[in-house]
């Protein structure tokens, strides 16, 4: 199966006085038809731009640098009227706050029908029905009384629904949902996982999740990419990557929650990852996570470690790779790598050996 | 001695139709000396109204909040009385709760007891901005030099500048990022140990105050639903509400299954149905429901649900 | 800010700068802009440019006054409506209502004319009429102000209600006032010349530059006359705006309300 979307060393830039700062500074996933993916980082990771980035929303002067592909086409290329056919169309997103999305002075249907009669060219009727279903697909009761009412008449879980039909109106095979329920209580929250579940089987529809939160993506999303200062630190099957996670950083957020029901009481101090986040302008040289990891090495600084497989994988779709020097797998699979440059290697040998001797 | 006690208070506000709407519907607490007792409940519950009243900051429309038995007398046109500094809050958005237009010193310094010898006065501020891990220096700079742990750390520190015996946390981090929920959690948890003092930690995240909180009070539109030590809360929860909080956390699991969500909305205020106010989403809802149930005891706390008379809850799988 | 600038020295350079006295008189009646009078000269020889610089000095002054008067009065009692609430919030507001509903030309060449035009009436009359503004505003700062945290804060410590407002209430609440005052200056002076213009202002000869328009106006062939006071007002004005609005995008996104 080919994936749907695929970027490729994407890193995107903004000005700034007399200069340009990243935001994004290499990172390369893929999505694949009908399968919720996990964007995992704290703030200031790039984690949202990698979403607007797939609906050209960025700031005015952003530069993008790399490839991306949707559905065989090139977004880098696309000109102002084809973003606007695919934004919708084809890419819908939805953000954290539907206050900011919704209109407050108009109607939830006509909001719906305005969407739906200006880009597919609706009849005002049709429209209707459609915006009808859309609002039953969302699982929202009573949607006739629903497409007269305005938005603050609805609670915030509600809303959140509202915009996800008006997201889903013109049939998108990816929709892009940045931070969807950080906002909402935990109770609504879980009414909106179990949506975004739903809608993705029932629809074949690719979801790609942004949150902070890895819990969500322990059983929403099938695959997660974890974030840091503008770069994949690792990715994985999301049951492979809470379980047996290969890099400091995964490993430091997976601890750094507070224990839960499972792990025994509290009353502890909270294990907080020492130092403060970098973003992609302020990552040092070489690995972003040196400055902050239990386990750098001499040779985490001069260069950026690359993502490479943990294993073999059982597909191409399923693989684990991780970025670090540390942690990356034995020389005897090093060697069989694609593309892992000469200058690497003499100092990875060296540097696994010692990891060898760590463990 | 109790440091403080809430008893059957009740705000209540005029709603859009000028009807009366209450916002706390009869709540009553307890905060004793070294306790940490987490408050937890979704929007519209009336957690906020609740830390108002608590602190002193509003009067509330029925009932009493006592400070070592003395009643808490609301902010008024008068100085607040020595006795109630005592009594402090620290509040949800750090960005506000610090004026933008002082040097920090010079807010902390408001707070000094005037007891205290005018030479001691600086030293005691800065005593208490180290007391929460900042460095004295911070005193000299502006607000807006800072990032949100470290006001609200700052914020904690101009609440410890009295002295107070109970300090009312509402929210604190929630609008903090990761690393500044860890920085001020780890600061509130050291101090009540160092100080003994009390603390209402009020929050909707329930694993959070799981994590913090001796007793663990759960609140449902303006009521408290149920009450318990905290672990005993996690073990066997008493009322379904409760147990819908818990089942909703997302955890980090192998083959984790989705959140549980709870079916319907949270009634309107201004238009709770009779009987117990859950009634309408509570998924083990029967006939004695449409009489309200009172808070009755459960093990060695209380929970407001008639199923308690019976085998209690059907035990959640897993 | 350069033309604001070099407004005000003018203003109080005036005497060096000008070639004449305002007052002078000279046979050269209504004589074109030339080297010796490089805007011309009125109907009583009097040189237009020395006229004007005078103008300056007497225009910008008042026009400062009647700001700050209104800024004092008007935040004053914005301050005490916001603060105090209920009562006092309401008389306050329903007298600013009572000003507010008329144009405020009008206002003002209804007070002067019933005090009897004089500088003096026609500064009182403009403060009267600006004051409602700067009341409105200041009384939306302290209301958004109570309703933050830090003043909460601030009484929770002990502070008390009066040194609270001093602390956290008038220094957070002034931002949006000054930048209203930059630009009533401006409509100071323009209504100050107004006035003048209707004969209810300063009166002649003195070298008030809506009195001189309105002399031009008189002889329309001798341009230059009513055209030079004519742009000084524009200039200035058009300073005090172009500043005002500098100020306000720099303190505050928030637009300053109070009209």
């Amino acid at each position: 199966m080919q994936p749907i979307l695929q970027m490729k060393n994407v890193g995107i830039s903004l000005p700034a006085l007399n200069t340009r700062f990243d935001v994004l500074s290499d990172v390369s996933l893929e999505v694949y038809p009908g399968e919720v993916v996990g964007v995992a980082g704290e703030s200031g990771s790039g984690k949202s731009m990698t979403g607007k980035a797939l609906l050209n929303l960025l700031p005015a002067g952003a530069q993008v640098r790399g490839e991306i592909n949707f559905n065989g086409v090139d977004l880098r290329k696309l000109d102002e009227r084809g973003w606007r056919e695919l934004r919708g169309g084809k890419i819908a997103m939805v953000s954290q706050d539907p206050t900011a999305s919704l209109h407050p002075m108009l109607t939830v249907g006509e909001q719906l029908t305005d969407h739906l009669r200006t880009h597919l060219g609706y009849k005002k009727t049709t429209a209707r029905k459609r915006a009808c279903e859309l609002l039953e697909q969302v699982r929202i009761a009573d949607p006739d009384r629903a497409l007269k009412s305005f938005p603050h008449q609805f609670s915030g879980g509600m809303r959140q629904r509202i915009s996800i039909a008006i997201a889903l109106a013109a049939g998108p095979k990816l929709v892009v949902a940045d931070e969807p329920t950080t906002a909402l209580d935990v109770t609504v929250q879980a009414g909106i996982l179990h949506l975004f579940r739903q809608l993705s089987k029932e629809m074949d529809l690719s979801v790609i999740f942004i949150t902070h939160d890895l819990g969500v993506l322990s059983a929403l999303a099938e695959r997660t990419y974890i974030v840091y200062a503008g770069r994949i630190m690792e990715t994985a099957p999301t049951d492979e990557l809470t379980g047996h996670p290969r890099h400091p950083y995964a490993k430091a957020l997976l601890q750094a929650r507070p224990e839960t029901v499972d792990s025994g009481a509290g009353r502890g101090v909270l294990r907080p990852i020492p130092g403060q986040p970098v973003t992609a302008s302020t990552a040092p040289a070489g690995c972003p996570f040196a400055t902050r990891c239990p386990d750098r090495i001499e040779a985490c600084t001069p260069l950026v470690p690359p993502l490479v497989p943990v294993s073999e994988p059982a597909s191409q779709r399923n693989q684990h790779l991780v970025a670090c020097v540390v942690h990356a797998p034995a020389p005897s699979l090093g060697e069989s790598l694609p593309g892992s440059g000469a200058p690497q290697d003499s100092s990875k040998a060296t540097v696994d050996s010692k990891a060898k001797d760590r463990v | 001695m109790t440091l403080l006690e809430i008893s059957d208070v009740v705000v209540e506000y005029r709603g859009a139709n000028k009807k009366k709407v209450a916002a706390v519907n009869g709540v009553s607490l307890s905060v004793e000396p070294g306790q940490i007792v987490g408050l937890v409940g979704e929007s519209g519950c009336g957690k906020s109204s609740l830390a108002r009243v608590a602190s002193g900051l509003i009067k509330p429309s029925a009932g009493t909040v006592k400070l070592k038995g003395h009643t808490v007398s609301p902010l008024g046109w008068r100085r607040r009385d020595d006795a109630q500094l005592g009594l402090q809050m620290v509040f949800q958005n750090p960005y506000s709760s610090l004026n933008p237009r002082r040097r920090i010193g010079d807010q902390l310094m408001d707070g000094v007891p005037a007891s205290m010898p005018s030479r001691r006065r600086r030293d005691h501020a800065l005593e208490q901005l180290e007391r929460v891990g900042m460095h004295p220096e911070a005193a000299t700079r502006f607000p807006h030099q800072f990032s949100g742990g470290q006001l609200q750390r700052i914020a904690i520190a101009r609440a410890l500048v009295t002295d107070p015996s109970v300090i009312i946390a509402d929210e604190p981090v929630t609008a903090l990022d990761a690393s500044g929920q860890v920085q001020v959690v780890n600061t509130l948890l050291n101090l009540v140990k160092e100080l003994n003092v009390g603390m209402l930690f009020i929050s909707h995240d329930l694993a959070l105050v799981h994590h913090i909180a001796d007793v663990t009070a759960v609140m449902y539109l303006g009521k408290i639903v149920e009450t318990a030590k905290t672990e005993a809360l996690w073990q066997r929860p008493g009322h379904p509400y409760t147990s819908a909080l818990m089942d909703a956390i997302p955890r980090v699991q192998q083959n984790a299954k989705l959140p549980k969500p709870l079916k319907g909305e949270i009634p309107d205020p201004a238009n709770v149905p009779k009987g117990c106010p859950f009634r309408s989403r509570c998924p083990h809802a029967f006939e004695k429901c449409v009489e309200a149930p009172p808070l009755m005891p459960h093990g060695q706390g209380k929970a407001a649900c008639w199923l308690i008379q019976g085998a209690g809850i059907p035990v959640r799988a897993g | 800010m350069i033309i604001a600038a070099a407004w005000a020295l003018v203003a109080v350079l005036a005497p060096m700068l000008a070639p004449y006295g305002p007052l002078d008189q000279s046979s050269d009646i209504y004589a074109e802009p030339s080297a010796s009078h490089a805007f011309g000269t009125d109907e009583l020889g009097r040189d237009v440019l020395s006229r004007v610089i005078y103008g300056a000095q007497l225009s910008i002054p008042l026009a400062l006054s009647i700001v700050v008067s209104a800024l004092v009065i008007g935040g004053l009692l914005g301050m005490i409506a916001g603060y105090l609430g209920k009562f006092a919030d309401e008389a306050i507001m329903r007298l600013t209502d009572l000003v507010f509903a008329f144009p405020q030309i009008i206002l003002a060449m209804a007070v002067t004319a019933a005090l009897g035009p004089s500088t003096a009436n026609a500064v009182l009359a403009l403060v009267i009429v600006s004051w409602p503004a700067y009341a409105r505003v200041i009384r939306g700062a302290v209301l958004s102000i109570r309703g933050e945290d830090y003043l909460n804060s601030s009484r929770m410590l002990g502070v008390g209600p009066l040194k609270a407002l001093r602390k956290d209430v008038v220094p957070n609440s002034f931002g949006p006032a000054i930048v209203l005052a930059t630009l009533e200056f401006g409509n100071a002076i323009l209504l100050l010349a107004a006035l003048s213009f209707l004969g209810l202002g300063p009166r002649p000869p003195a070298p008030e530059w809506g009195a001189m328009i309105a002399l031009g106006t008189n002889d329309i062939s001798r341009w230059w006359v009513s055209v030079f006071p004519g742009l000084a007002i524009l200039t200035v004005v058009l300073a005090c705006n172009i500043i005002g609005d500098a100020l306000r995008d720099r303190l505050d996104p928030h637009a300053v309300g109070g009209r």
